[in-house]
């Protein structure tokens, strides 16, 4: 492996960049027309354009990417997450094409990809999965229903087999509902989906997300790398994730380790993967997917293990054996991390564009950013909001905790709304900070969340006194742009109107 | 000399903010807000991050982030009417449900807009008859009209 092209951008793809590099490869960016002077594009050895800024027309352009690799030489690709990280075909494309996928081989993601297969395999491997009945038709149901539901143990949930979105879903807590959620459930099911045809399924309360980091070579060898929680979420996405899980024992940690080999086992699984479980208060705990990638969230496993998830990615690919055995790794003080993403908490996390015109990135010990963005870079509407990451490390929770608030106060994005202070709030939490952490944890605590700054005289005042030094040209230094290559490209950008400066950053 | 401002905060109220350098202190001001009076250094603003666009002024301290506007300056987006829908981000069209000339009812669909891979349905908030609307595959920044609805009468 000599060349690496880099299928993605933002952070992930500056992630990656760097690490190649550091490997000592060639490194090939690809970007669209939006990204001309993104970080990524600025930081690797070639760059080239996709096409335009919609995802299927650049990052998704699977034959447009492939070209690109064979015309600049590159041997091997690395999908980062999303985009075409997990899909199948493309990697076998790339493999057709004599590029060397960073990644499983195409049938394990074949297999983890298909929700329905990848139960069976779980199943045959021993991993538990979500009990649940299948009625082969409406009157099958009606007749089964009561005996199966004792089966599955209340609460129970109802939901349409055809369909998601929460449409004819009902939870039924005792007996007696049962047969009127039955009725109502399958008159929404055929309302939405055309069919009628319901299932139950064991409805988990307040789930912990935690999930088991694994590493695998071409010759079988397999190591987990332990755990990471990943509870607190909006919209089902993850903003903010920490290891170790405060939920777990030993002993816990141990069962579940072992699952999720057993699962990576059954398809041969090679290089970094995810697999996730619900963990139900009482210890039990399900299986729910396999994510066939590198995760959002590797960088909290990297800080307790000391291993570079992206380093081993790449030397598994080019056929070296796993580095370490299991017994060599250890699981070393707690790290947890934010997820900064353009959007507005106050208002149901709408998605957020614009400029950014101040950006303070802090560096310290302990402290981790994984960043795609750079000052006067414009957040556009094309792409998943997320913006950069904050990692902090601690010898305990306590003090990882301690380091990623002083963090998330001083890191400082202006020009777009970001949910900084969003997660300031949650991480400042009792609720938090005594680790009683599930899947419900924002809805519970943070539904009606306002930024709560009113202004004070003392703000006016340093409002006034850094509108003032700006206008005597104090530290005018500060306020020039930066020779980035974005200021360049858009001459007719009324920099001058993008007053931002943080007095601070001088020298 | 002195420097003077005008800002707007919350409930729309104004306030007369004063700043003048003070002799003999380098890099020290005498700011008045209304009637507090602060003396502060250039250090004061080591912590602070601040930023001006068209009036709006975002100011980032010990964590907390404020916003407030400058009352001299014209206000960005003036008010509008209750049936004139804008694009509550910036996104693309993907698709459009009414027609001019339709006649629809509060809480009606009129059409789905799309951003960083979320979709988000924009409703009708009142009954009322469409008078323009934007095309599907349209990109549009926050802000922009999407529909204008004419309030249904009686």
């Amino acid at each position: 492996m000599q060349k690496l092209l880099v299928a993605n951008r933002g952070e992930i793809a500056v992630r990656i960049i760097r690490a190649a590099r550091e490997l000592g490869l060639r490194t090939v960016a690809v970007y669209s027309e939006v990204d001309r002077h993104a970080l990524h594009t600025r930081l690797a050895d070639e760059a080239y354009l996709l096409g335009a800024a919609e995802p299927s027309q650049s990052y998704l352009n699977s034959a447009r990417i492939l070209d690109i690799a064979s015309a600049c030489g590159a041997d091997a690709l690395h999908p980062g997450y999303g985009f075409l990280a997990e899909n199948a075909a493309f990697a076998a494309a790339c493999m057709d094409a004599g590029l060397t996928f960073v990644g499983p081989t195409p049938e394990a993601m074949r297999q983890m990809g298909a929700k329905i297969d990848a139960k069976d395999i779980a199943t045959r491997a021993g991993v538990p999965i979500i009990p649940s009945y299948h009625a082969s038709d409406a009157a099958c149901l009606a007749h089964r229903a009561p005996q199966e539901a004792e089966r599955l143990g209340y609460p129970i949930l109802v939901k349409a087999s055809a369909g998601g979105g929460g449409k004819g879903m009902r939870i039924v807590r005792t007996p007696n509902e049962l047969l009127p959620a039955l009725e109502a459930g399958t008159r929404e099911a055929q309302q939405a989906f055309g069919d009628a045809t319901l299932m139950l399924e064991k409805y988990i309360e307040n789930p912990r997300h935690v999930e088991i980091q694994v590493l695998g070579d071409a010759y079988g060898n397999l190591v987990h790398l332990f755990e990471r929680e990943c509870s607190i979420q909006r919209r089902h996405q993850k903003i903010i994730e920490e290891t170790p899980a405060p939920a777990l024992t030993p002993e816990l940690r141990e069962r579940m380790a072992e699952a999720a080999l057993r699962l990576a086992a059954a398809v041969h699984y090679t290089g970094a993967g995810t697999v996730e479980f619900l963990l139900a208060p009482d210890g039990h705990f399900y299986f729910l997917e396999m994510n066939t990638r590198l995760q959002v969230e590797h960088p909290i496993t990297e800080m307790v293990t000391g291993i570079d998830l992206v380093h081993h990615q790449l030397r598994i690919a080019s056929g070296a054996k796993l580095a370490f055995t299991q017994a060599q790794l250890v699981q070393r003080g707690h790290a947890i991390e934010c997820r900064v993403y353009a959007e507005d908490p106050a208002r149901g996390f709408l998605p957020a564009t614009g400029r950014i015109a101040v950006l303070h990135e802090p560096h310290g010990p302990w402290l981790r950013i994984d960043s795609g963005i750079a000052v006067y870079d414009e957040i556009t509407p094309y792409y998943d909001p997320i913006l950069s990451k904050l990692t902090s490390y601690g010898s305990n929770r306590h003090d990882a905790i301690l380091r990623m608030q002083a963090l998330l106060r001083d890191y400082t994005i202006l020009g777009v709304t970001t949910n900084r202070q969003f997660l300031l709030a949650v991480l400042a939490s009792e609720a938090f900070a005594r680790g009683e952490t599930d899947t419900g944890f924002l809805e519970r605590h943070f539904a009606h969340w306002q930024p709560s700054a009113p202004l004070s005289a003392e703000i006016l005042a340093l409002a006034a006194l850094a509108e003032t030094l700006q206008r005597r040209g104090h530290r005018a230094a500060a306020i020039q742009p930066t020779a980035s290559g974005t200021t360049l490209a858009n001459p007719m950008t009324p920099w001058q109107r993008y007053d931002g400066w943080r007095l601070g950053d001088r020298q | 000399m002195t420097f003077s401002y005008r800002y707007r905060g919350e409930n729309d109220e104004t306030v007369e903010v004063h700043v003048v350098p003070l002799d003999g202190a380098e890099e020290c001001y005498r700011v008045t807000v209304g009637e507090q009076v602060f003396e502060l250094s250039a250090r004061c603003l080591h912590r602070v991050a601040f930023l001006k666009v068209e009036g709006e002024i975002t100011l980032q301290y010990a964590g907390k982030e404020y916003h407030l506007s400058d009352a001299k300056q014209q206000r960005r987006i003036a008010s509008r009417a209750a049936g004139d829908l804008r694009a509550p981000m910036a996104g693309k069209i993907i698709r459009v449900f009414v027609q001019p000339g339709d006649r629809v009812h509060v809480g009606d669909i009129l059409l789905i807009l799309e951003s960083m891979k979320m979709e988000q349905q924009v409703t009708a908030p009142l009954d009322g008859i469409v008078e323009r609307v934007v095309h599907a595959g349209e990109q549009v920044a926050a802000g922009t009209e999407l529909v204008v609805l004419q309030a249904a009468t009686g």
